[in-house]
């Protein structure tokens, strides 16, 4: 798929703006300088600056927070040291650490600085001051740092917890900070006209914002504004997407390989070719690939689903080597001159499409198994509502057999969804094997389950609700094109994810009315806001259709593709920007809620 | 307006022309002034008159002090609960307040309304010594107010700052000789000292805190004789001293420069001395010294300068002369009068015979509006003087400098003719003054009384007059003014003053005074109502306090103003809503410091947020906090959790299973008897656990899973069976258990004699599975032939068996098969490779 067209939307300024906050925070510190990072922290800002440019501004080295310091932490001299952190009391704990550590062993006198992203908290300041180090800090300073482009059509939070706050723990603190991020937006593309949300998180969020814009009422700029919808998501609205495995080519990547701050790790062997494999015995170093749209080939790739990825690739190969070919016909200097000046390009793009087709390999290797399509086969008929009224065996065999309990959790959710709840004896069968396979812990796990409305008993009057918008909303697709998709369920080959088919009908006009009738099967509240626009900030002609997206709780990269092929299908021309508070997959999802297992010592490995 | 009309009140002292014009004719209508001290505030500000002390007896009025508008209009009046005070001295402050200091060296400060605003009493010698004269004087340039005092026994004290927290009197040093009053003396207020020039004996002395020192005037002359009045401009601290033999001394107060000296022909010492307008050598000599001799009726106006000259006015009654930036005001009984240099902007355009363009222009208009062709003339030499920009410059500035609304008229009239031949268009400077005049002549209207002319409105600034006005609580003319004249910050200044003093003074009820301000202010954030209500809670109006609040837009004001009155509450409604958790932990924490815990306990129970997130932070920095917490909110569920998260894996297990008894128990309270099932599972495996550790040591803290595990693996099946019945383990899962852990122990017997001990409820393949991968060939081939044809042949290939594969695949008959051993052989071997191939053929 081509570019997601979003004229005048430029959203790169938001990492300069950040950049030039570290940079002006970072000259407040005299001399050579050491930076201890909040290991949350350190992939977001590797989006924004280089390290090369860190050297400049005298950064000498670069550590993250731990219980532990280095030794060599211990032996250098820097004049300043700073704790780049957000404000949470483990980082708080583990500064003081490491000040203590440093100040023990060195004579020369250190200035400390800290940083908190995106601003400090009382509960931290109190903290530093029961640790009794708040004097020891020459600057205490707050960088303002919250939406992070991950592309151009793409912003994140990256904020790992917020589903989990928002959702089990009645804490405001991730959904405050959207507010801010909206706040600090609409202050450079103007006040959204519209604001449609779904979901209590979703209601919070607007009526923050609406406080917030009150309480700068007097200091208002007015501008015209550029994005005419802002669209409010409560990922509780919907569960079984993420849950899902997700299908598209960079879908897959995150649920086999993981992608952290666009960045995946695949193991290095791959990426040989076949002669250096065979040279090469010893254990070849992980690959670590940067996933962006920089990438002409990995642009397109993302977003299809990953049955259409093979033949994408040798179409590709075959585009890439006939070019090549025109050299022989390049029969004038000039012709030749012209294909001399495309070769870097080319160049490139075979590389590019190298590095794809490894990747595309591994994947392939990881999914061409018997588990990975019973795993598909069980989601897609527990989506359809099959038999999700008793106990599924094969969960159940899984459940015996030990197998990732992150993957059963998956499963498991999925069936309570679409069963609209569980009756109290299919629950308690599900809860007690796994406490006797996984631990009696997991009834902590499953208290954080049920808050998040994960897991749920069935209720004697069930609202019916899931069953209904499958069938009114058209979730479960039968007969997909994979390859010339014509669907949004093409991204889990055969399910449509809710939020995406809501976003759509958002955004069309008569598409509310439509909604209306299905808002009371949604889970939890819908709204539909116009904001006042000072009288100068009149609307200029709407010739595009712009649309926020913000998913709170977090959204999946086949979300970010279903939204994209949306916006290339989209009958009023709709273009989407879409905002997180994290981008996830059921995996890091449930990771959040899942409880750890009590430390363990003197336990044999092979019970593990 | 005639020109000659306008000169008639010039004259000119030396090289500049002086014009005394009558202000208002004053309200007070009559009123004798004979018997009053007088002082005025600078920039036309208020009057206050006192009954001169030596008139004050037992018996006198409580009333003492009036205060009046400059058109003498009488706004208050000072009254007192002591049966004689004894006003030795007032004067303004710089807040415009009225500082009045009494014969026992007692400073009272009253707002122009007359509440008193602080007190100040002197030390006992002053008190016992009394005062003979004082003097109210601006310190640091004009930032404070210092008032310094002569007593009984000759010594002098001042206080610097009367603001100040605990102002006391200090004591200057002695000057020689004094056993009588001084003929005269002066304040001269630095940035730090205060220096004090004391005439006495026909000598001068400059005293400080320390150190007394004689003085002698520059190029005073000889015969001049003793001074006997002084007078200070405390702007420039220029001096102007006044000697017996009728010699006007002018000059630096440090003595050193002498700007002019001057006979004035009168021995008499003069009732008052006082300077007109502000001296500045470098710019413009355009000050003078205003000498009143009351008992000869007359006072002269000197000029300061070289060639000084002066001019003689009679008066029929007592006056008063105060000091203005460009001039200075006479109060008479009847009038006011304003005594001030012609500015020169008026001299060029009014001066006899001016041929100043902007003379021109001006005449230019009134010829055009008279339909002369002289207008044309006029123009037409302006114009080739190339001085249209110029003469629409004088004529407006000549409007600024005028009182006259009607001469303003006149003059911009002409100043906007002119701009019709410039060539550009630059209306700003013309927009501004229109406006600014306009501002001028509403404030100066008889009814508001603060006449100020455009020079001294230049030195005072707009931002000076709002704030008078407001002081003045004159808000529904400060308000449109701001607005006029688009005073950034200005109408905040404004609205804030006057709901701040509404909360104050006003008697309505709670209710209304909120409503009202809500009407006026609306639901902005340019005031802080934060700040308004706790200006109420300072006036005892909690009520109100709270109520304004609720307008205040910005929590993070609303919530700790709220917090200081204790309204906690409504601190935590109003922080939950804004969504800010730093505010919420905020509350919560002072909350628990400050309020008794039943208190707490039953705030949190009304608020699930905040509750909820007193316990995310107390499960992070106390957890005996978090235990009482859930105790107290009846959250069993969740002090059952708490413990479970608390239990260790491996900890004594005697405290483990008393834990474990413990979160029974919450769940049955919490009427989670499933949950109470579970943990009581868990109660009975610990017990089997203990039980069976004499045996095996590492099963402790194991799951049921595991620990079933463990025990085949250690060979003890009995009880593992045990463990198997006692927790109802379901058939396959036990099956599958024990496949996996006998393959693990490698225990290939006893995996033989399962395998045959009865049918499988989970079939082969796990047997095959697990014997694959634990790496033993022959013994996953005794089960192969057990499970299904398909499975076979994938097992088959996995043992790196692809001929017996493929034999199994074509005994199924499946194509699909086949395919898959094509598939995972590859077309390297050969032989097999074309086998396959055949098969499929023959299919």
């Amino acid at each position: 798929m081509a570019d997601c067209p979003t004229e005048g939307i430029k959203l790169s300024f938001l990492k300069d703006l950040a950049r030039g906050d570290l940079l002006d925070n970072l000259k407040l510190c005299d001399g050579s300088k050491a930076i201890f990072w909040d290991p949350m922290l350190k992939g977001p800002f590797n989006q924004i600056i280089d390290w090369g440019v860190l050297k400049q501004h005298g950064v000498k080295k670069m550590f993250e927070l731990q219980e532990q310091i280095p030794v060599e932490v211990v032996d250098n001299k820097w004049q300043s040291v700073i704790m780049l952190i957000r404000p949470n009391l483990v980082m708080v704990d583990l500064v003081n650490t490491a000040l203590r550590s440093l100040t023990v062993s060195q004579r020369e006198k250190i200035d400390f600085h800290i940083i908190f992203v995106s601003r400090k908290s009382t509960m931290c300041m109190q903290q530093l001051e029961k640790h009794n180090i708040i004097g020891e800090f020459k600057n205490i300073l707050e960088l303002e740092l919250d939406l992070i482009p991950f592309d151009h059509d793409l912003l994140t939070l990256e904020y790992p917890m917020g589903f989990r706050e928002m959702s089990a723990e009645l804490d405001d603190s991730c959904l405050y900070q959207v507010s801010r991020s909206l706040m600090s937006l609409q202050s450079y593309f103007g006040f959204f006209p519209n604001i449609i949300g779904v979901g209590p998180s979703a209601a919070k969020v607007n009526t923050m914002i609406q406080r917030m814009r009150k309480e700068g009422a007097a200091h208002e700029k007015p501008l015209t504004p550029r994005i005419e919808n802002l669209v409010l998501i409560d990922r509780t609205v919907d569960l079984i997407t993420p849950l899902s495995t997700q299908l598209t080519y960079e879908g897959l990547i995150d649920e086999l390989f993981g992608i952290r701050n666009n960045t995946a790790t695949f193991p290095g062997r791959a990426f040989l070719s076949d002669e250096e494999q065979a040279q090469v015995q010893d254990e070849v170093k992980p690959k670590q690939t940067l996933l962006t749209s920089n990438d002409t080939i990995y642009n397109v790739a993302r977003d299809l689903n990953f049955n259409a990825i093979g033949p994408f690739l040798k179409k590709k190969a075959k585009q890439i080597s006939a070019a090549y070919d025109e050299k022989h016909d390049a029969k004038s200097l000039m012709e030749l001159k012209k294909f001399v000046s495309k070769l870097p390009h080319m160049q490139a793009e075979k590389k590019a499409l190298e590095v794809q087709t490894a990747i595309a390999g591994l994947v392939k290797k990881r999914i061409d198994n018997k588990e990975f399509h019973q795993k598909l086969g069980i989601e897609q008929i527990l989506r359809e509502g099959i038999e999700v009224d008793r106990i599924n065996e094969d969960i159940e065999d899984m459940i015996y057999r030990g197998e990732p309990l992150l993957k059963i959790l998956r499963l498991l959710c999925i069936q309570c969804i679409a069963a609209d709840g569980l009756k109290p004896k299919i629950m308690e069968f599900y809860k007690r094997e796994i406490i006797h396979s996984y631990g009696y812990h997991h009834l902590i796990t499953f208290d954080r389950l049920e808050k998040c409305g994960l897991l749920f008993m069935h209720e004697k009057t069930p609202k019916k609700s899931y069953p209904i918008l499958r069938s009114t909303l058209n979730l479960t697709v039968e007969k997909i094109n994979e390859k010339e998709p014509t669907d949004i369920a093409y991204v889990y080959s055969g399910y449509a994810p809710l939020t995406v088919r809501l976003v759509n009908w958002m955004t069309q006009r008569s598409g509310l009315k439509y909604l209306a009738d299905m808002v009371k099967h949604l889970p939890g509240p819908a709204f539909n806001d116009t904001q006042k626009l000072s009288s100068a900030q009149d609307r200029l002609e709407h010739t595009d259709n712009h649309t926020l997206v913000y998913f709170l709780g977090g959204c999946t990269y086949a979300e970010v593709s279903a939204l994209r092929f949306l916006a290339q299908h989209h009958p009023n021309n709709a273009t989407f920007t879409i905002a997180t508070t994290k981008l996830i997959n059921g995996n890091s999802l449930l990771e959040t809620l899942v409880e750890p297992a009590p430390t363990k010592s003197n336990v044999p490995d092979f019970l593990n | 307006m005639e020109p000659e009309n306008l000169r008639e009140n010039w004259e000119i002292l030396g090289d500049v022309f002086y014009e005394i014009s009558e202000v208002y004719e004053m309200e007070w209508a009559d009123k004798s002034l004979k018997n009053y001290k007088l002082v005025m505030a600078p920039y036309g500000g208020l009057i206050a008159l006192a009954w001169d002390s030596k008139q004050l007896t037992r018996g006198q009025p409580k009333r003492f002090i009036e205060i009046y508008s400059a058109a003498g209009v009488l706004l208050n009046e000072i009254t007192t609960q002591y049966e004689r005070i004894s006003v030795i001295n007032m004067g303004w402050s710089h807040l415009e307040e009225l500082v009045v200091v009494t014969d026992i060296g007692s400073v009272y400060v009253y707002d122009f309304d007359g509440s008193p605003v602080l007190q100040i009493s002197a030390q006992s010698d002053i008190q016992d010594s009394r005062v003979l004269e004082a003097k109210v004087f601006p310190t640091y340039g004009s930032s404070k107010t210092g008032v310094a005092v002569l007593t009984g026994s000759y010594r002098f004290h001042f206080i610097s700052d009367i603001y100040e927290d605990n102002p006391q009197y200090k004591l200057m040093a002695d000057v020689p000789g004094l056993d009588n009053p001084p003929s005269s003396w002066a304040v001269l207020p630095h940035d730090r000292t205060v220096e004090i020039l004391v005439s006495n004996n026909n000598k001068l002395y400059l005293i400080d805190r320390g150190s007394c020192g004689p003085k002698f005037p520059q190029r005073m002359a000889q015969s001049t004789g003793g001074v006997v009045e002084m007078s200070v401009l405390y702007k420039t601290l220029d001096i102007a001293l006044f000697s017996e033999n009728g010699y006007l001394w002018v000059g630096s107060s440090d003595l050193q420069a002498m700007y002019s000296e001057f006979n004035t022909e009168v021995t008499n010492r003069p009732s008052q001395m006082c300077w007109c307008g502000t001296y500045d050598s470098m710019v413009d000599m355009s000050a003078a010294v205003v000498l009143v001799w009351e008992p000869l009726n007359i006072y002269k106006v000197v000029g300061v300068g070289l060639e000084a000259e002066c001019s003689v006015h009679y008066t029929d009654s007592t006056v008063f002369v105060v000091h203005e930036v460009d001039g200075a005001r006479v109060i008479s009984s009847k009038t006011h009068e304003l005594i001030r240099r012609v500015p020169q902007a008026m001299v060029d355009v009014f001066r006899v015979g001016s041929s100043q363009s902007g003379a021109l222009l001006y005449d230019a208009q009134r010829e055009f509006d008279n339909n002369s062709h002289k207008a044309n003339d006029y123009m037409q030499e302006i114009v080739e003087r190339e001085d249209i920009e110029l003469a629409v410059n004088q004529c407006i500035n000549a409007a600024a400098c005028s009182t006259k609304p009607k001469l303003q008229k006149a003059l911009l009239r002409a100043a906007s003719y002119g701009k019709c031949f410039l060539t550009y268009d630059a209306p700003q400077h013309f927009v501004d003054m229109c406006k600014t005049l306009r501002v001028l002549n509403e404030i100066q209207s008889f009814r508001v009384g603060i006449p100020l002319t455009y020079q001294q409105l230049h030195s005072l600034t707009i931002k000076g007059l709002i704030k008078r006005l407001v002081k003045m609580r004159l808000y529904y003319l400060a308000l449109p003014i701001v607005e006029y004249l688009k005073i950034p910050g200005g109408q905040q200044l404004v609205l804030s003053h006057w709901a701040m003093d509404k909360v104050k003074r006003s008697r309505e009820s709670d209710e209304a005074i909120a409503d009202a301000i809500f009407e006026k202010v609306g639901p902005s954030d340019s005031i802080s109502y934060a700040s308004v209500a706790n200006e109420a809670k300072n006036y005892g109006r909690t009520e109100l306090a709270i109520k304004l609040l609720d307008y205040e837009p910005r929590s993070a004001e609303q919530v700790p103003a709220l917090m200081r009155m204790n309204r906690f509450t409504n601190a935590i409604q109003k922080a939950i809503e804004s969504g800010d958790m730093d505010l919420v932990h905020t509350v919560i924490v002072t909350m628990e410091s400050k309020v008794p815990p039943k208190d707490f306990i039953n705030t949190l129970k009304d608020y699930p947020v905040a509750s909820a997130w007193y316990a995310k932070w107390r499960a992070m920095t106390d957890t005996e906090k978090l235990r009482d917490h859930f105790y107290t909110q009846d959250n069993f569920e969740a002090s059952a959790l708490l413990s479970i998260q608390e239990l260790e894996f491996n900890g004594m297990l005697d405290a483990k299973i008393k834990v474990l008894e413990s979160i029974n128990r919450h769940y049955i309270d919490a009427g989670k008897e499933f949950e109470a099932r579970l943990t009581k599972e868990q109660i009975a495996l610990v017990r089997r656990q203990m039980a069976l550790s004499t045996k095996v040591a590492d099963i402790i803290g194991l799951n049921v899973n595991q620990t079933v595990s463990l025990l085949i693996q250690r060979a003890l099946f009995n009880d593992a069976d045990s463990v198997r019945k006692e927790f109802k383990m379901p058939d396959k899962k036990f099956w599958l258990l024990k496949v996996e852990a006998l393959a693990q122990t490698r225990n290939w017997a006893e995996l033989e004699k399962f395998a045959k001990s009865k049918k499988s409820p989970i079939g082969y393949a796990p047997f095959v599975k697990a014997c694959i991968d634990n790496n033993h060939k022959t013994e996953a081939i005794k089960y192969i032939e057990r499970v299904p044809k398909e499975d076979q042949v994938e097992f088959y290939i996995d043992l790196e068996m692809p001929e017996k594969a493929a034999e199994i695949a074509n005994s199924a008959k499946s194509k699909e098969l086949l395919d898959n051993v094509l598939a995972a052989i590859g077309p390297q071997n050969k032989v097999l490779y074309e086998k396959i191939n055949s098969f499929k053929n023959n299919l």
